[in-house]
Protein backbone atom coordinates (compact mmCIF):
# COMPACT_ATOMS: atom_id res chain seq x y z
CA UNK A 1 0.00 0.00 0.00
CA UNK A 2 1.39 3.45 -0.73
CA UNK A 3 2.20 5.89 2.05
CA UNK A 4 -0.01 8.70 2.40
CA UNK A 5 3.63 10.76 1.82
CA UNK A 6 3.27 9.53 -1.38
CA UNK A 7 0.58 11.00 -2.52
CA UNK A 8 2.35 14.27 -4.90
CA UNK A 9 0.13 17.13 -5.64
CA UNK A 10 -1.09 16.13 -8.80
CA UNK A 11 -2.86 13.59 -6.88
CA UNK A 12 -5.27 16.06 -5.77
CA UNK A 13 -5.63 17.19 -9.52
CA UNK A 14 -8.26 14.63 -9.80
CA UNK A 15 -10.74 15.64 -7.19
CA UNK A 16 -9.97 18.83 -8.25
CA UNK A 17 -11.20 18.60 -11.39
CA UNK A 18 -13.98 16.82 -10.12
CA UNK A 19 -14.79 19.63 -8.19
CA UNK A 20 -14.36 21.85 -11.46
CA UNK A 21 -16.81 19.88 -13.12
CA UNK A 22 -19.31 20.26 -10.50
CA UNK A 23 -18.74 23.98 -10.67
CA UNK A 24 -20.35 24.46 -13.59
CA UNK A 25 -23.94 23.03 -12.64
CA UNK A 26 -23.56 24.32 -8.85
CA UNK A 27 -26.97 26.68 -8.20
CA UNK A 28 -27.97 28.65 -5.46
CA UNK A 29 -27.68 27.46 -1.91
CA UNK A 30 -31.15 29.05 -0.88
CA UNK A 31 -33.47 26.99 0.78
CA UNK A 32 -36.26 28.41 -0.79
CA UNK A 33 -34.83 30.18 -3.79
CA UNK A 34 -36.71 30.30 -6.02
CA UNK A 35 -39.78 32.40 -4.28
CA UNK A 36 -38.44 35.96 -4.87
CA UNK A 37 -38.02 35.37 -8.30
CA UNK A 38 -41.63 33.88 -8.71
CA UNK A 39 -42.42 36.94 -6.83
CA UNK A 40 -41.06 39.22 -9.20
CA UNK A 41 -42.37 37.62 -12.40
CA UNK A 42 -46.41 37.52 -10.69
CA UNK A 43 -46.44 41.41 -9.50
CA UNK A 44 -43.74 42.52 -12.15
CA UNK A 45 -41.88 44.12 -8.99
CA UNK A 46 -38.06 44.21 -8.02
CA UNK A 47 -37.22 40.62 -6.46
CA UNK A 48 -37.61 40.59 -2.78
CA UNK A 49 -35.29 39.83 0.24
CA UNK A 50 -34.97 36.95 2.35
CA UNK A 51 -36.09 38.42 5.20
CA UNK A 52 -39.92 39.15 3.49
CA UNK A 53 -40.29 35.48 5.11
CA UNK A 54 -37.20 34.80 7.08
CA UNK A 55 -35.96 36.99 10.38
CA UNK A 56 -32.54 36.82 9.44
CA UNK A 57 -31.06 38.25 6.49
CA UNK A 58 -29.42 35.61 5.11
CA UNK A 59 -32.40 33.34 5.36
CA UNK A 60 -32.05 29.61 6.54
CA UNK A 61 -34.67 26.89 7.90
CA UNK A 62 -36.39 27.76 10.74
CA UNK A 63 -36.23 31.76 10.67
CA UNK A 64 -39.26 31.97 8.25
CA UNK A 65 -41.38 33.67 10.95
CA UNK A 66 -42.08 37.14 9.50
CA UNK A 67 -46.09 38.18 10.09
CA UNK A 68 -46.57 37.69 6.17
CA UNK A 69 -44.36 34.09 6.38
CA UNK A 70 -46.68 32.66 9.31
CA UNK A 71 -49.96 34.04 6.66
CA UNK A 72 -48.28 32.29 4.09
CA UNK A 73 -47.77 29.04 5.81
CA UNK A 74 -51.21 28.75 6.98
CA UNK A 75 -51.92 29.07 3.31
CA UNK A 76 -50.18 26.11 2.55
CA UNK A 77 -46.32 27.18 1.64
CA UNK A 78 -44.04 25.04 2.28
CA UNK A 79 -40.18 26.15 2.35
CA UNK A 80 -38.87 23.86 -0.62
CA UNK A 81 -38.79 25.77 -3.44
CA UNK A 82 -42.72 24.71 -4.20
CA UNK A 83 -43.63 27.66 -6.35
CA UNK A 84 -46.93 25.78 -7.23
CA UNK A 85 -47.83 26.22 -3.62
CA UNK A 86 -46.32 29.87 -3.30
CA UNK A 87 -48.78 30.79 -6.33
CA UNK A 88 -51.70 29.05 -4.85
CA UNK A 89 -50.96 30.28 -1.24
CA UNK A 90 -50.46 34.30 -3.21
CA UNK A 91 -54.12 33.73 -4.58
CA UNK A 92 -55.51 32.43 -1.28
CA UNK A 93 -54.07 35.05 0.49
CA UNK A 94 -56.81 37.47 1.80
CA UNK A 95 -54.96 38.35 5.02
CA UNK A 96 -53.57 41.98 6.15
CA UNK A 97 -50.19 40.65 8.22
CA UNK A 98 -49.22 43.84 9.77
CA UNK A 99 -52.56 45.19 9.78
CA UNK A 100 -51.99 48.39 8.32
CA UNK A 101 -55.52 48.12 6.33
CA UNK A 102 -53.60 47.38 3.09
CA UNK A 103 -53.84 43.41 2.33
CA UNK A 104 -50.60 41.60 2.14
CA UNK A 105 -51.02 40.88 -1.84
CA UNK A 106 -51.38 44.42 -2.70
CA UNK A 107 -48.46 45.72 -1.22
CA UNK A 108 -46.50 43.30 -2.52
CA UNK A 109 -47.73 44.32 -5.98
CA UNK A 110 -47.18 48.21 -5.00
CA UNK A 111 -43.79 47.20 -3.70
CA UNK A 112 -44.62 47.61 -0.24
CA UNK A 113 -43.31 44.84 2.85
CA UNK A 114 -46.56 43.49 4.32
CA UNK A 115 -44.62 43.02 7.31
CA UNK A 116 -44.48 46.14 8.28
CA UNK A 117 -46.92 49.36 7.83
CA UNK A 118 -45.93 52.30 6.33
CA UNK A 119 -43.74 53.19 3.05
CA UNK A 120 -41.38 50.83 2.15
CA UNK A 121 -37.58 51.26 2.97
CA UNK A 122 -34.98 51.03 -0.03
CA UNK A 123 -34.18 47.08 -0.24
CA UNK A 124 -30.31 46.68 0.97
CA UNK A 125 -27.58 46.39 -2.13
CA UNK A 126 -25.20 44.16 -2.12
CA UNK A 127 -21.50 44.75 -3.99
CA UNK A 128 -19.99 47.78 -4.65
CA UNK A 129 -19.44 48.32 -8.71
CA UNK A 130 -22.61 48.41 -10.44
CA UNK A 131 -23.32 46.20 -13.31
CA UNK A 132 -26.44 45.19 -15.42
CA UNK A 133 -26.25 41.98 -17.78
CA UNK A 134 -28.91 40.39 -19.49
CA UNK A 135 -30.30 37.33 -18.75
CA UNK A 136 -28.61 35.72 -22.00
CA UNK A 137 -25.58 37.02 -21.67
CA UNK A 138 -24.67 35.89 -18.34
CA UNK A 139 -25.55 32.54 -18.83
CA UNK A 140 -23.13 32.44 -21.69
CA UNK A 141 -20.27 34.48 -20.05
CA UNK A 142 -20.20 33.26 -16.47
CA UNK A 143 -19.12 29.29 -17.84
CA UNK A 144 -16.85 30.73 -19.44
CA UNK A 145 -14.85 33.00 -17.32
CA UNK A 146 -14.99 30.22 -14.33
CA UNK A 147 -13.57 27.91 -17.43
CA UNK A 148 -10.45 30.18 -17.91
CA UNK A 149 -10.06 30.84 -14.53
CA UNK A 150 -9.98 26.66 -13.29
CA UNK A 151 -7.45 26.11 -16.91
CA UNK A 152 -5.22 28.65 -15.60
CA UNK A 153 -5.18 27.40 -12.38
CA UNK A 154 -4.17 24.05 -13.23
CA UNK A 155 -2.25 25.14 -16.10
CA UNK A 156 0.08 27.36 -13.66
CA UNK A 157 0.52 23.89 -11.02
CA UNK A 158 1.15 21.96 -13.73
CA UNK A 159 4.13 24.66 -14.91
CA UNK A 160 5.39 24.83 -11.58
CA UNK A 161 5.06 21.27 -10.63
CA UNK A 162 7.63 20.50 -13.96
CA UNK A 163 10.01 23.25 -13.29
CA UNK A 164 10.93 21.95 -10.16
CA UNK B 1 -41.58 36.69 32.09
CA UNK B 2 -40.72 34.39 35.05
CA UNK B 3 -40.94 31.19 32.57
CA UNK B 4 -38.20 32.87 30.46
CA UNK B 5 -35.84 33.97 33.55
CA UNK B 6 -36.49 30.14 34.31
CA UNK B 7 -35.84 29.00 31.26
CA UNK B 8 -32.43 30.90 31.05
CA UNK B 9 -31.04 29.61 34.35
CA UNK B 10 -31.68 25.84 33.50
CA UNK B 11 -29.79 26.65 29.84
CA UNK B 12 -27.18 28.40 31.98
CA UNK B 13 -26.87 25.62 34.27
CA UNK B 14 -27.11 23.21 32.16
CA UNK B 15 -24.06 24.94 29.60
CA UNK B 16 -22.05 25.44 32.79
CA UNK B 17 -22.12 21.26 34.23
CA UNK B 18 -20.75 20.26 30.77
CA UNK B 19 -18.35 23.10 30.57
CA UNK B 20 -17.08 22.34 34.45
CA UNK B 21 -17.33 18.69 34.13
CA UNK B 22 -13.49 18.09 34.93
CA UNK B 23 -11.39 16.41 32.17
CA UNK B 24 -9.84 13.28 31.87
CA UNK B 25 -5.81 14.08 31.68
CA UNK B 26 -5.46 11.04 28.89
CA UNK B 27 -7.25 13.23 26.27
CA UNK B 28 -6.52 15.92 23.45
CA UNK B 29 -8.50 18.63 22.52
CA UNK B 30 -10.04 18.66 18.52
CA UNK B 31 -7.75 20.21 16.06
CA UNK B 32 -5.51 21.79 19.29
CA UNK B 33 -5.54 18.36 20.34
CA UNK B 34 -1.78 18.33 20.04
CA UNK B 35 -1.36 21.05 23.00
CA UNK B 36 -2.21 24.02 21.31
CA UNK B 37 -4.00 26.62 23.22
CA UNK B 38 -4.81 28.89 20.75
CA UNK B 39 -4.92 29.41 17.05
CA UNK B 40 -2.46 31.62 16.02
CA UNK B 41 0.30 28.71 15.53
CA UNK B 42 -1.91 27.47 12.12
CA UNK B 43 -4.07 30.08 10.95
CA UNK B 44 -2.87 33.66 10.33
CA UNK B 45 -6.23 34.95 11.72
CA UNK B 46 -5.54 35.12 15.33
CA UNK B 47 -9.03 33.77 16.26
CA UNK B 48 -8.95 30.75 13.67
CA UNK B 49 -10.15 30.02 10.50
CA UNK B 50 -9.46 30.62 6.87
CA UNK B 51 -5.96 31.01 5.82
CA UNK B 52 -2.86 28.58 6.87
CA UNK B 53 0.41 29.18 7.64
CA UNK B 54 2.84 27.38 6.65
CA UNK B 55 3.43 25.24 9.49
CA UNK B 56 -0.93 25.08 10.16
CA UNK B 57 -0.55 23.65 6.22
CA UNK B 58 1.99 21.06 7.12
CA UNK B 59 0.22 19.80 10.37
CA UNK B 60 -3.34 19.66 8.55
CA UNK B 61 -1.53 15.99 6.52
CA UNK B 62 0.38 15.41 10.08
CA UNK B 63 -3.12 15.77 12.22
CA UNK B 64 -6.00 15.44 9.71
CA UNK B 65 -5.74 13.32 7.13
CA UNK B 66 -6.43 9.59 7.37
CA UNK B 67 -2.86 7.49 7.95
CA UNK B 68 -2.57 4.31 5.61
CA UNK B 69 0.42 3.12 7.19
CA UNK B 70 2.78 3.20 10.85
CA UNK B 71 5.43 5.45 9.03
CA UNK B 72 6.04 9.06 10.38
CA UNK B 73 4.52 11.65 8.10
CA UNK B 74 6.91 14.19 7.31
CA UNK B 75 4.75 17.11 6.02
CA UNK B 76 7.85 18.37 3.79
CA UNK B 77 6.59 19.94 0.25
CA UNK B 78 3.12 20.18 1.65
CA UNK B 79 3.77 23.41 3.49
CA UNK B 80 4.35 25.19 0.51
CA UNK B 81 0.70 26.12 -1.42
CA UNK B 82 0.46 22.09 -1.39
CA UNK B 83 3.42 21.45 -2.78
CA UNK B 84 3.05 23.13 -6.49
CA UNK B 85 5.17 26.31 -5.25
CA UNK B 86 7.60 26.80 -2.48
CA UNK B 87 6.66 30.54 -1.97
CA UNK B 88 9.26 33.34 -0.46
CA UNK B 89 8.66 33.49 3.07
CA UNK B 90 6.83 36.56 2.77
CA UNK B 91 4.04 35.15 0.78
CA UNK B 92 1.18 33.30 1.75
CA UNK B 93 -1.23 31.70 -0.02
CA UNK B 94 -4.32 29.30 0.10
CA UNK B 95 -7.33 28.31 -1.49
CA UNK B 96 -10.74 26.89 -1.18
CA UNK B 97 -13.03 24.97 -3.58
CA UNK B 98 -16.81 23.64 -1.92
CA UNK B 99 -19.23 22.52 -3.51
CA UNK B 100 -21.98 19.88 -2.50
CA UNK B 101 -25.53 18.32 -3.15
CA UNK B 102 -28.25 19.29 -1.06
CA UNK B 103 -31.95 17.19 -0.91
CA UNK B 104 -34.45 19.25 1.07
CA UNK B 105 -37.49 17.93 2.42
CA UNK B 106 -40.35 19.12 4.10
CA UNK B 107 -43.21 17.36 5.89
CA UNK B 108 -46.55 16.82 4.35
CA UNK B 109 -49.38 18.98 6.42
CA UNK B 110 -52.58 19.25 6.66
CA UNK B 111 -53.43 20.38 3.29
CA UNK B 112 -49.88 19.83 1.38
CA UNK B 113 -48.07 16.75 0.36
CA UNK B 114 -44.19 16.20 1.59
CA UNK B 115 -41.95 17.86 -0.59
CA UNK B 116 -38.38 17.00 -1.37
CA UNK B 117 -35.63 18.66 -3.88
CA UNK B 118 -31.93 18.81 -5.00
CA UNK B 119 -29.71 21.18 -6.07
CA UNK B 120 -25.72 20.97 -6.91
CA UNK B 121 -24.86 23.77 -4.50
CA UNK B 122 -21.95 26.20 -4.62
CA UNK B 123 -20.41 26.93 -1.24
CA UNK B 124 -16.52 28.66 -1.14
CA UNK B 125 -14.85 28.87 -4.48
CA UNK B 126 -11.65 31.22 -3.14
CA UNK B 127 -7.74 32.06 -2.86
CA UNK B 128 -6.29 34.18 -0.11
CA UNK B 129 -3.01 35.78 -0.21
CA UNK B 130 -0.89 37.74 2.99
CA UNK B 131 2.04 39.38 2.26
CA UNK B 132 4.16 40.15 5.56
CA UNK B 133 6.23 43.16 5.10
CA UNK B 134 8.26 43.07 8.91
CA UNK B 135 5.13 43.69 11.17
CA UNK B 136 2.61 44.56 8.90
CA UNK B 137 0.62 42.08 7.23
CA UNK B 138 -1.63 42.28 4.01
CA UNK B 139 -4.15 39.87 3.93
CA UNK B 140 -6.90 39.67 1.14
CA UNK B 141 -9.49 37.16 -0.22
CA UNK B 142 -10.81 37.11 -3.86
CA UNK B 143 -13.45 34.60 -4.67
CA UNK B 144 -16.52 34.18 -7.36
CA UNK B 145 -20.20 33.42 -6.19
CA UNK B 146 -21.65 31.32 -9.04
CA UNK B 147 -25.09 31.99 -10.09
CA UNK B 148 -25.98 32.81 -6.51
CA UNK B 149 -29.89 33.65 -7.04
CA UNK B 150 -30.62 35.68 -4.11
CA UNK B 151 -30.39 33.13 -1.80
CA UNK B 152 -28.17 35.14 0.69
CA UNK B 153 -25.63 32.72 1.35
CA UNK B 154 -22.69 35.05 -0.12
CA UNK B 155 -24.69 38.07 -0.89
CA UNK B 156 -23.25 39.73 2.39
CA UNK B 157 -19.13 39.66 0.81
CA UNK B 158 -20.26 40.36 -2.95
CA UNK B 159 -17.80 42.72 -4.51
CA UNK B 160 -19.56 43.52 -7.99
CA UNK B 161 -23.33 44.16 -8.14
CA UNK B 162 -24.51 42.25 -11.27
CA UNK B 163 -27.73 42.47 -11.55
CA UNK B 164 -30.33 40.73 -14.38
CA UNK B 165 -31.87 43.50 -16.07
CA UNK B 166 -34.79 41.27 -16.49
CA UNK B 167 -36.03 41.14 -12.62
CA UNK B 168 -33.38 42.57 -10.84
CA UNK B 169 -31.94 39.48 -8.77
CA UNK B 170 -28.35 39.04 -8.45
CA UNK B 171 -28.41 35.65 -10.22
CA UNK B 172 -24.82 36.21 -11.91
CA UNK B 173 -21.31 35.47 -11.15
CA UNK B 174 -20.25 37.91 -8.30
CA UNK B 175 -17.06 38.75 -7.00
CA UNK B 176 -17.10 37.90 -3.38
CA UNK B 177 -14.33 39.15 -0.58
CA UNK B 178 -14.73 37.98 2.52
CA UNK B 179 -11.86 38.68 4.13
CA UNK B 180 -9.80 42.03 2.92
CA UNK B 181 -7.43 43.64 5.75
CA UNK B 182 -4.38 45.05 7.24
CA UNK B 183 -2.49 44.07 10.29
CA UNK B 184 0.42 44.98 13.05
CA UNK B 185 2.24 42.52 15.47
CA UNK B 186 2.83 44.69 18.25
CA UNK B 187 4.15 41.93 20.13
CA UNK B 188 4.15 38.19 19.53
CA UNK B 189 0.98 38.09 21.63
CA UNK B 190 -0.92 41.17 20.45
CA UNK B 191 -1.91 42.18 16.92
CA UNK B 192 -4.33 44.86 15.29
CA UNK B 193 -5.89 44.82 12.19
CA UNK B 194 -8.30 46.64 10.36
CA UNK B 195 -10.08 45.80 7.62
CA UNK B 196 -12.87 43.50 6.32
CA UNK B 197 -12.69 40.65 9.13
CA UNK B 198 -14.72 37.79 10.80
CA UNK B 199 -16.24 38.80 13.76
CA UNK B 200 -14.71 37.46 16.85
CA UNK B 201 -17.43 35.69 18.67
CA UNK B 202 -18.35 32.26 19.73
CA UNK B 203 -16.75 29.08 18.48
CA UNK B 204 -15.79 29.60 14.95
CA UNK B 205 -16.64 26.40 13.28
CA UNK B 206 -17.79 25.48 9.24
CA UNK B 207 -21.21 25.03 10.41
CA UNK B 208 -22.47 28.95 9.08
CA UNK B 209 -26.31 27.70 8.57
CA UNK B 210 -25.91 26.52 12.50
CA UNK B 211 -28.29 28.84 14.33
CA UNK B 212 -25.36 30.00 16.62
CA UNK B 213 -23.88 31.34 13.89
CA UNK B 214 -26.84 33.09 11.57
CA UNK B 215 -28.58 33.86 14.35
CA UNK B 216 -26.09 36.14 15.94
CA UNK B 217 -24.90 36.90 12.28
CA UNK B 218 -21.29 35.48 12.92
CA UNK B 219 -20.54 33.26 10.28
CA UNK B 220 -17.13 33.36 8.63
CA UNK B 221 -18.77 32.67 5.39
CA UNK B 222 -19.79 35.57 4.39
CA UNK B 223 -20.86 37.69 8.09
CA UNK B 224 -17.47 39.37 8.17
CA UNK B 225 -17.77 43.50 8.62
CA UNK B 226 -15.18 46.18 8.19
CA UNK B 227 -13.53 46.85 11.41
CA UNK B 228 -10.77 47.97 13.88
CA UNK B 229 -9.60 44.63 16.02
CA UNK B 230 -7.11 44.11 19.08
CA UNK B 231 -6.06 40.39 19.62
CA UNK B 232 -4.13 38.94 22.10
CA UNK B 233 -3.16 35.47 22.79
CA UNK B 234 -0.76 33.18 24.84
CA UNK B 235 -0.91 29.64 26.34
CA UNK B 236 -3.49 30.22 29.10
CA UNK B 237 -6.23 32.95 27.04
CA UNK B 238 -7.14 34.64 24.02
CA UNK B 239 -9.54 36.98 22.96
CA UNK B 240 -9.92 39.40 20.33
CA UNK B 241 -12.25 42.65 20.27
CA UNK B 242 -13.32 44.30 17.32
CA UNK B 243 -14.74 47.98 17.12
CA UNK B 244 -17.35 47.20 14.40
CA UNK B 245 -17.84 50.36 11.55
CA UNK B 246 -20.14 48.43 9.21
CA UNK B 247 -20.19 45.82 6.47
CA UNK B 248 -19.46 48.76 3.60
CA UNK B 249 -20.03 46.22 1.18
CA UNK B 250 -23.59 46.53 1.61
CA UNK B 251 -26.00 50.21 0.72
CA UNK B 252 -27.39 52.06 2.07
CA UNK B 253 -25.50 52.96 5.00
CA UNK B 254 -28.75 52.65 7.37
CA UNK B 255 -28.39 48.78 6.34
CA UNK B 256 -24.82 48.68 8.27
CA UNK B 257 -24.13 47.86 11.96
CA UNK B 258 -21.98 49.72 14.21
CA UNK B 259 -21.13 48.47 17.68
CA UNK B 260 -18.48 45.71 18.69
CA UNK B 261 -18.01 42.30 19.15
CA UNK B 262 -15.40 40.25 21.56
CA UNK B 263 -14.46 36.86 22.83
CA UNK B 264 -12.28 35.75 25.93
CA UNK B 265 -11.64 32.65 26.14
CA UNK B 266 -9.36 30.59 29.05
CA UNK B 267 -7.66 27.40 28.96
CA UNK B 268 -8.89 25.19 31.74
CA UNK B 269 -6.23 22.76 32.09
CA UNK B 270 -4.45 21.20 28.85
CA UNK B 271 -7.51 19.99 27.63
CA UNK B 272 -10.43 22.10 27.54
CA UNK B 273 -11.03 25.66 26.94
CA UNK B 274 -14.16 28.03 28.44
CA UNK B 275 -15.00 31.47 26.56
CA UNK B 276 -17.52 34.26 26.42
CA UNK B 277 -18.82 35.93 23.83
CA UNK B 278 -20.46 39.69 22.86
CA UNK B 279 -21.71 41.26 20.91
CA UNK B 280 -23.50 45.10 20.64
CA UNK B 281 -24.74 46.89 17.30
CA UNK B 282 -26.84 49.67 16.27
CA UNK B 283 -28.20 50.20 13.13
CA UNK B 284 -30.76 52.74 11.75
CA UNK B 285 -32.39 49.94 9.18
CA UNK B 286 -32.68 46.66 10.21
CA UNK B 287 -31.76 43.55 7.65
CA UNK B 288 -34.99 42.05 9.59
CA UNK B 289 -37.00 43.97 7.12
CA UNK B 290 -37.98 46.10 10.23
CA UNK B 291 -38.14 50.01 8.68
CA UNK B 292 -37.05 50.76 12.20
CA UNK B 293 -33.13 51.45 14.09
CA UNK B 294 -32.28 48.11 16.11
CA UNK B 295 -30.47 47.72 18.69
CA UNK B 296 -29.14 44.04 18.44
CA UNK B 297 -27.30 42.19 21.24
CA UNK B 298 -26.07 38.78 21.66
CA UNK B 299 -24.19 37.41 25.09
CA UNK B 300 -23.11 34.28 25.58
CA UNK B 301 -20.49 30.93 27.03
CA UNK B 302 -18.87 28.76 24.85
CA UNK B 303 -16.83 25.33 25.56
CA UNK B 304 -14.22 22.89 23.72
CA UNK B 305 -13.90 20.17 26.09
CA UNK B 306 -12.40 16.89 25.52
CA UNK B 307 -13.83 13.91 27.20
CA UNK B 308 -11.70 11.34 25.77
CA UNK B 309 -9.49 11.02 23.61
CA UNK B 310 -11.16 10.57 20.26
CA UNK B 311 -14.50 12.77 21.72
CA UNK B 312 -14.33 16.13 21.90
CA UNK B 313 -17.51 18.28 22.65
CA UNK B 314 -18.16 21.83 21.23
CA UNK B 315 -20.96 23.91 23.19
CA UNK B 316 -22.23 27.11 22.76
CA UNK B 317 -25.37 28.98 24.17
CA UNK B 318 -26.25 32.83 23.42
CA UNK B 319 -28.69 35.01 24.69
CA UNK B 320 -30.26 37.63 22.00
CA UNK B 321 -32.04 40.67 22.41
CA UNK B 322 -33.28 43.08 19.92
CA UNK B 323 -34.77 46.52 20.85
CA UNK B 324 -36.46 47.87 17.82
CA UNK B 325 -37.49 51.86 18.54
CA UNK B 326 -40.44 52.40 20.51
CA UNK B 327 -41.00 48.16 21.08
CA UNK B 328 -40.05 46.50 23.98
CA UNK B 329 -36.52 44.34 23.71
CA UNK B 330 -37.82 40.86 22.21
CA UNK B 331 -35.67 38.27 23.77
CA UNK B 332 -34.75 35.11 22.40
CA UNK B 333 -31.65 32.15 22.66
CA UNK B 334 -29.73 30.02 20.95
CA UNK B 335 -27.82 26.92 21.46
CA UNK B 336 -25.10 24.18 19.86
CA UNK B 337 -23.69 21.09 20.93
CA UNK B 338 -21.18 19.28 18.97
CA UNK B 339 -19.89 15.62 20.11
CA UNK B 340 -17.46 14.74 17.15
CA UNK B 341 -15.90 11.50 17.54
CA UNK B 342 -12.87 10.28 15.77
CA UNK B 343 -12.56 6.70 15.64
CA UNK B 344 -9.63 6.53 13.16
CA UNK B 345 -7.64 9.24 12.46
CA UNK B 346 -9.38 11.39 9.96
CA UNK B 347 -12.29 10.03 9.78
CA UNK B 348 -15.28 11.83 12.30
CA UNK B 349 -18.41 11.21 13.51
CA UNK B 350 -20.42 14.49 14.23
CA UNK B 351 -23.63 14.15 16.67
CA UNK B 352 -25.24 17.95 16.81
CA UNK B 353 -28.05 19.35 18.70
CA UNK B 354 -29.28 23.18 18.38
CA UNK B 355 -32.10 25.51 19.50
CA UNK B 356 -33.35 28.38 18.09
CA UNK B 357 -35.64 30.92 19.55
CA UNK B 358 -35.53 34.02 17.33
CA UNK B 359 -35.85 36.61 19.61
CA UNK B 360 -37.34 39.03 17.09
CA UNK B 361 -41.50 39.18 17.23
CA UNK B 362 -43.57 39.54 20.30
CA UNK B 363 -42.31 36.06 22.55
CA UNK B 364 -45.60 34.96 23.08
CA UNK B 365 -45.95 34.50 19.29
CA UNK B 366 -42.93 32.50 19.15
CA UNK B 367 -41.25 29.31 19.61
CA UNK B 368 -38.22 27.40 20.31
CA UNK B 369 -37.12 25.25 17.76
CA UNK B 370 -34.90 22.34 17.16
CA UNK B 371 -32.18 20.84 15.12
CA UNK B 372 -30.29 17.25 15.06
CA UNK B 373 -27.94 17.12 12.98
CA UNK B 374 -25.34 13.42 11.82
CA UNK B 375 -22.40 13.41 10.26
CA UNK B 376 -19.69 11.59 8.41
CA UNK B 377 -16.41 13.35 7.54
CA UNK B 378 -14.02 11.70 6.06
CA UNK B 379 -10.32 13.47 5.47
CA UNK B 380 -8.82 10.65 3.02
CA UNK B 381 -5.68 12.66 1.52
CA UNK B 382 -3.91 15.80 2.67
CA UNK B 383 -5.84 18.91 1.35
CA UNK B 384 -9.18 17.22 0.73
CA UNK B 385 -12.26 16.00 2.56
CA UNK B 386 -15.74 15.01 1.89
CA UNK B 387 -18.74 14.92 4.27
CA UNK B 388 -21.92 13.48 4.21
CA UNK B 389 -25.17 15.36 6.96
CA UNK B 390 -28.55 14.20 7.69
CA UNK B 391 -30.24 17.33 8.89
CA UNK B 392 -33.94 16.95 11.13
CA UNK B 393 -35.26 20.62 12.01
CA UNK B 394 -38.38 20.79 13.85
CA UNK B 395 -40.45 22.47 16.43
CA UNK B 396 -43.65 22.21 18.61
CA UNK B 397 -47.17 22.33 17.97
CA UNK B 398 -47.89 22.22 14.35
CA UNK B 399 -44.57 23.01 13.29
CA UNK B 400 -43.31 21.60 9.49
CA UNK B 401 -40.26 19.57 10.12
CA UNK B 402 -37.32 19.88 7.40
CA UNK B 403 -34.91 16.92 6.68
CA UNK B 404 -32.29 17.78 4.84
CA UNK B 405 -29.12 15.97 2.97
CA UNK B 406 -25.96 17.42 2.48
CA UNK B 407 -22.86 15.90 0.96
CA UNK B 408 -19.75 18.57 0.03
CA UNK B 409 -16.33 17.87 -1.11
CA UNK B 410 -13.88 19.92 -0.08
CA UNK B 411 -10.40 20.85 -1.44
CA UNK B 412 -7.95 23.15 0.28
CA UNK B 413 -4.38 24.25 -0.57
Amino acid sequence: MRSITDLSPPSLLAPAALAAALLFTSGSASASGGYPTTIASKYGVGAPACTLCHTNPSGGAGTAEQPFAVTMKKYGLTGNSATAALEQALEDNTDDSDSDGTPDVDELQNGGDPNSGGAAVDPAKYGCVEQSNSIAGARSSSPRLASLAVAGLVAGFLFLRRRR
Amino acid sequence: MSNVVRTLVTLVASFLAVALWPGRADAYPWMIRHEYNNCIACHVDPSGGGLLTPYGRGQSQVLLSTKYSNEEVNPGKFIFFAGFAELPNSVNLGAWFRTGYISRGADATATTPATRQGDLVAMRYDFQGQFTLDKVKFNISLGISPRNEASGQAQGAYVTRRLNAQNGLQREVQLVSREHWVGYDVSDAIMLRAGRINLPFGLRNFEHNAWVRSSTRTDYNTQQQHGITASYGDEHVRGEIMAILGNYQIAPDGYRERGYSGYVEFAVGQYQAVGFSSLMTYAKIDQTGKNVPIFRQAHGPYTRYTIAKPVVLLAEVDLLANSFQDQATRVGWTGFGQFDIEPVQGVHILATGEFLRNGVNEFSTERTNFGLWGGLWWFPIPHLDVRFDAIRRFGPNNYQGTTTYLAQLHVYL
